[in-house]
């Protein structure tokens, strides 16, 4: 074949391979389509074309996402009435739908080449496929949002994203799993308003929401900024409130020589002991008993590891081995109560012991709650319920949502879902609010009419603390909101004073360490830039690392001052001229550093004033 | 009481009021403006002054009073001793910069002359770059050309740098030992060339001793049967890089109109030196984006101009608006030297004299290393320094010391 052929020919790829070339690359993509449609070839075949390129790719192999449509040909759905009553009686399965080439598996480059109508309604001659569902151009997380197609796209990512945070009940056996951090919501409620998705997953078995009465009003500013104000009477009767889970663990490590870790209350001989309050949640044999009650930083497993150094020798012969401290403490701020305690082997036939501390987490000033929207927000308050504002009937509404967090982001599904969930909970049952396919928001207005309510969802209320009645009427509605892991607890952090570094001697970072914010090299540069040099001088030096070293005039080098005998000199040259200088002890390391790379670097001394 | 009688109860004094005292500041006698710049005031303020007085005919004390109030508002702009100028104009310039996208800005209509503009504009300025990613020239034009449309025009196309290669259309055949041009009609008429001009250049250029037929717009090179085919391809290549009309570097141009609706001719490729040549372009406003070119043709100061000028206006195009005395700052440091250099570390950072300024900089180990090796001395006088080394820097605050008598 000439050069100049090849130049018109579609080139042909199989997994991303180039295999050949064709003539007429159209009838090569029918053909193959055509033949997986009468199962000569598997249904996970895919191959698309592109015009652009003249390119046909045939993709077979694994780790392509697929997604099942219905075959359009002709602008008929292949899913004809007849196959349905079928399907209906159990005639036919899914399986045989897929084999007959009713239903097929699209990936990511064949869509390209299709045009998938999303209801029957709406198939025209041009349409390839059919959704077998609107909700499938939905992730099925995201498909689990009701009136969704009411919401902004961004939103629904971020009501999406969320529901990886929430906390529910996410597995079957938590009493039984170990699992290094783990959540659990104590009283969690079905979602009154559900989508088709939530069905499927058994949503309604496993749920992580709780229906609160919410009312969109400001109050008194403690709504602020996307906070959200509680209602005290609804926390103390258990909304929101969830346990939180910390699995420790500890193994008798056995040693060469016979030694071995012992799980044991230490004694006060043992090196590194603690102190008798650290230990007084430890049963005999060492290890918490359940329902113990747990601070942060006391011991769950008491443990005691041989000596390092076998051969301690003193003057009269062998002394008693010393054992080491080697206790597993509650992490601070994670205190609880012991929920179950495991002793097992490990993989080399250690004795390993479990130990899991339940805290509950009351929601507090801090904590995180979302509805399904994206409607994130933190309690900015917890008012006591006598202080909560209610309606004429008496209810008052478990979260106050701030009226501004609405028209910039959006949400109409949200006020749907309040809407939705209002009438369901005077229904008495389960609304679908599945997207594209939902009650209609006149129905809705329908079944709160019947049942005696405004169909606008507005109420009027009264102040709990004057009793008056509030100006103008308040959107009130049923949502299923989620408590989300961020909890303040676990959060909040602040240091004055506490350890510092052994190396550079500066403050540590990071939260398990009690450590500092960081000052960095922009925070420094502000200071600079208003001339606030001794704050400065105090935030870098004075507060972290400042040290008073001896420095040589002669040489410039850092001199010893000797406490035995009381003198202070210069260990290099001998003088005594040897003066304090105020530095940053950073600085003595990198003038030690220079000097152990062969620099030596002197020290010009001035008087202070 | 009575009256006449003098209590004998001396009450003690208590502080009835704090005030703090503003004296205005004292101006002497002056009457013209070259002593009032001798008191530090510039000529642009007193120059405004006087207009403004003179318009509104102000009489004479009025016009010492207004001076005296500008000279105190102008004193109240005068940055103060201690102030980390240098600090405040990183952030200044660093935190609009921020928004700054990566965006190519393209002229509407014609899509030929495209600047970079946005953060890799700026980041050219600031790191110094010697070559322009897309150098650029804005020609001004002298008013004869500048009122004739055809000539400007025709000035325009004349600037377009073409070489032979660019218009010519070679065959070659090596076994009979002659090669054929033809010009190509369409590339001529692209560049609104004339096809007898063109030969005639082309001949003026062909050495001597090569025969050459000519007919129409075709040459044909006839080489004797000995002749190496080395030397051939060399003397084609040679030929065809020659340019037959234009200035060099100039890739495209187009007539467009500037903000006063005045013609002017921009360019993608700069060549300042060739074109303050032309008679006509205007050599006064004609300028070039390509500051190297700017500082060998017109001198640093020229430069330095044009570094405010780009960056300012840069910043300008994206809505941000920073002090010009930021600016100012850091175009002095990037030209101070003499030449362009850039604020990275092959650029000012090497004339850096604190090893420890250096160091913390970039390429720690080698700068410290370096210091080693010459020997050199920390001086302490810079503030990275100082917070190094954990000392009050020298800036606001710590630029007094205590004398103890
Ligand atoms: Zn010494």
């Amino acid at each position: 074949m000439s050069k100049e052929g090849l130049r018109e020919k579609a080139k042909v790829y199989i997994n991303g391979r180039l295999i050949g070339f064709h003539d007429k690359p159209l009838q090569l993509t029918k053909d193959i389509i055509g033949s997986r449609r009468i199962s000569q070839i598997d249904s996970q075949i895919n191959v698309a074309y592109d015009e652009k390129t003249n390119e046909v790719y045939i993709n077979s192999d694994s780790g392509r996402v697929q997604r099942p449509v219905i075959v359009v040909e002709n602008g008929k759905s292949k899913l004809t009435e007849e196959i349905v009553k079928k399907l209906q009686k159990q005639e036919l399965n899914w399986n045989d739908l897929v084999e007959k080439g009713i239903i097929e598996y699209l990936d990511a480059e064949e869509e390209e080449n299709a045009y998938v109508a999303i209801d029957d309604e709406s198939i025209t001659a041009e349409h390839t496929h059919l959704e077998i569902n609107p909700i499938g151009i939905e992730s099925i997380i995201t498909s689990m949002i009701p009136y969704l197609e009411h919401n902004m796209a961004g939103k629904a990512l971020h009501g999406a994203k969320m529901f990886k945070q929430a906390a529910g009940i996410s597995y079957v056996n938590p009493k039984y799993r170990m699992d290094t951090e783990g959540y659990l919501l104590y009283y969690p409620q079905k979602a009154l308003v559900k989508s088709k998705t939530m069905d499927l997953l058994k949503m309604d078995v496993r749920p992580q929401s709780q229906n609160f009465v919410v009312a969109i009003m400001p109050f008194y500013g403690w709504n602020a900024f996307d906070a959200v104000v509680l209602n005290r009477g609804a926390v103390e009767r258990g909304l929101g409130r969830m346990a939180y889970y910390r699995t420790y663990d500890a193994v008798q490590k056995r040693y060469p020589g016979g030694q071995k870790d012992k799980f044991e209350i230490p004694t006060e001989e043992t090196v590194g002991y603690l102190g008798a309050e650290y230990y007084k949640s430890l049963g005999e044999d060492g290890l918490a008993e359940v329902e113990a009650k747990v601070d942060g930083k006391t011991a769950v497993i008491g443990k005691t590891s041989p000596p390092r150094f076998l051969e301690e020798v003193s003057e009269f012969g062998v002394v008693k081995e010393k054992r080491r401290e080697a206790s597993e403490t509650v992490r601070k701020q994670k205190s609880g109560h012991v929920d179950e305690v495991i002793i097992t082997e490990d993989l080399d036939g250690s004795i390993l012991a479990k130990i899991k501390v339940r805290s509950d987490m009351i929601p507090e000033v801090g904590d995180k709650f979302s509805s399904r929207h994206g409607q994130k927000g933190v309690v900015g308050a917890v008012i006591p319920e006598e202080d909560m504002p209610f309606t004429q009937d008496g209810i008052k509404p478990d979260l106050m949502l701030n009226p501004h967090s609405i028209p910039s982001r959006m949400t109409v599904g949200h006020l749907l879902e309040m809407l939705a969930g209002k009438a369901s909970s005077m229904q008495g049952e389960q609304i679908d609010g599945t997207p594209f396919n939902n009650v209609p928001l006149s129905e809705l207005k329908k079944m709160l009419k019947e049942h005696g309510l405004r169909e606008d969802g507005k109420e009027i209320f009264y102040d709990g603390i004057t009793g008056e009645r509030i100006e103008g009427e308040i959107f009130t509605g049923v949502v299923a909101y989620r408590r989300l892991y961020h909890m303040v607890a676990h959060k909040m952090q602040a240091r004055s004073r506490g350890p510092v570094q052994i190396l550079t001697r500066q403050p540590t970072e990071g939260k398990e360490k009690e450590g500092g914010l960081r000052f960095g090299e922009m925070e420094a540069e502000t200071l600079v830039g208003h001339g606030s040099s001794m704050l400065l001088h105090e935030k870098m030096i004075e507060d972290s690392d400042k040290v008073t070293e001896l420095v040589c005039e002669k040489c410039g080098i850092i001199a010893v001052n000797d406490k035995i005998r009381n003198r202070k000199y210069c260990q290099v040259c001998g003088s005594t001229k040897v003066y304090p200088v105020e530095m940053s002890y950073g600085f003595k390391l990198m003038l030690d550093e220079l000097k152990a790379l062969g620099m030596y670097p002197i020290l010009h001394l001035r008087d202070k004033v | 009481m009575t009256a006449g009688k003098k209590s004998k109860i001396k009450t003690k004094k208590i502080v009835e009021k704090a005030v703090v005292e503003t004296k205005p500041v004292e101006v002497p006698e002056v009457e013209t403006g070259k002593e009032w710049e001798q008191l530090g005031v510039p000529k642009s303020v007193w120059k405004t002054v006087e207009k403004f007085s003179e318009a509104k005919k102000l009489s004479e004390s009025d016009v010492k009073k207004l001076m005296q109030l500008a000279k105190q508002e102008y004193d109240k702009t005068v940055v103060e001793v201690g102030e980390a100028v240098g600090i405040v104009a990183a952030q200044s310039l660093g935190e609009p910069g921020t928004q700054l996208t990566l965006r190519t800005k393209h002229f509407a209509g014609a899509a030929e002359v495209s600047v970079g503009s946005g953060i890799q504009r700026v980041e050219e300025i600031v790191d110094g770059r010697s070559k322009a990613k897309y150098p650029s020239m804005t020609i001004y034009l002298a008013e004869d050309v500048r009122k004739n449309k055809n000539a400007t025009e025709e000035f325009a196309n004349s600037l377009l740098d073409v070489r032979l290669r660019d218009i010519v259309q070679m065959d070659e055949d090596f076994k009979e030992k002659f090669i054929v041009w033809q010009l190509n009609d369409e590339r001529m008429a692209e560049n609104k060339m004339d096809a007898g001009k063109i030969i005639k250049k082309i001949e003026k250029l062909i050495p001597k001793k090569v025969e050459v037929v000519k007919r129409g717009t075709r040459i044909t090179f006839n080489f004797s049967k000995r002749a190496q085919l080395k030397d051939i391809r060399k003397l084609m290549l040679k030929l065809l890089k020659k340019r037959i009309s234009g200035v060099s570097n100039i890739e495209t141009v187009i007539v467009t109109k500037d903000k006063k609706d005045e013609p002017v001719i921009k360019t993608r490729g700069s060549n300042l030196k060739a074109i303050l040549r032309k008679r006509e372009a205007d050599p006064v406003r004609t300028i070039t984006n390509d500051l190297e070119e700017i500082a060998k043709v017109l001198g640093i100061e020229a430069a330095r101009t044009m570094v405010v000028k780009e960056l300012y206006g840069t910043l300008k195009d994206n809505n941000i608006s920073v002090d010009v005395r930021h600016i100012l700052l850091l175009a002095d440091l990037i030209t101070f030297s003499g030449e362009i250099k850039g604020t990275v570390r092959t650029g000012i950072m090497r004339d850096k004299a604190s090893p420890f300024a250096k160091a913390s900089f970039e390429e720690t180990v080698k700068h410290l290393l370096e210091a080693a090796f010459y020997g050199e001395r920390e001086e302490l006088k810079g503030v990275v320094e100082n917070i190094i080394v954990g000392q009050p820097i020298k800036v606001g605050t710590g630029t007094v010391e205590l004398i103890m008598k």
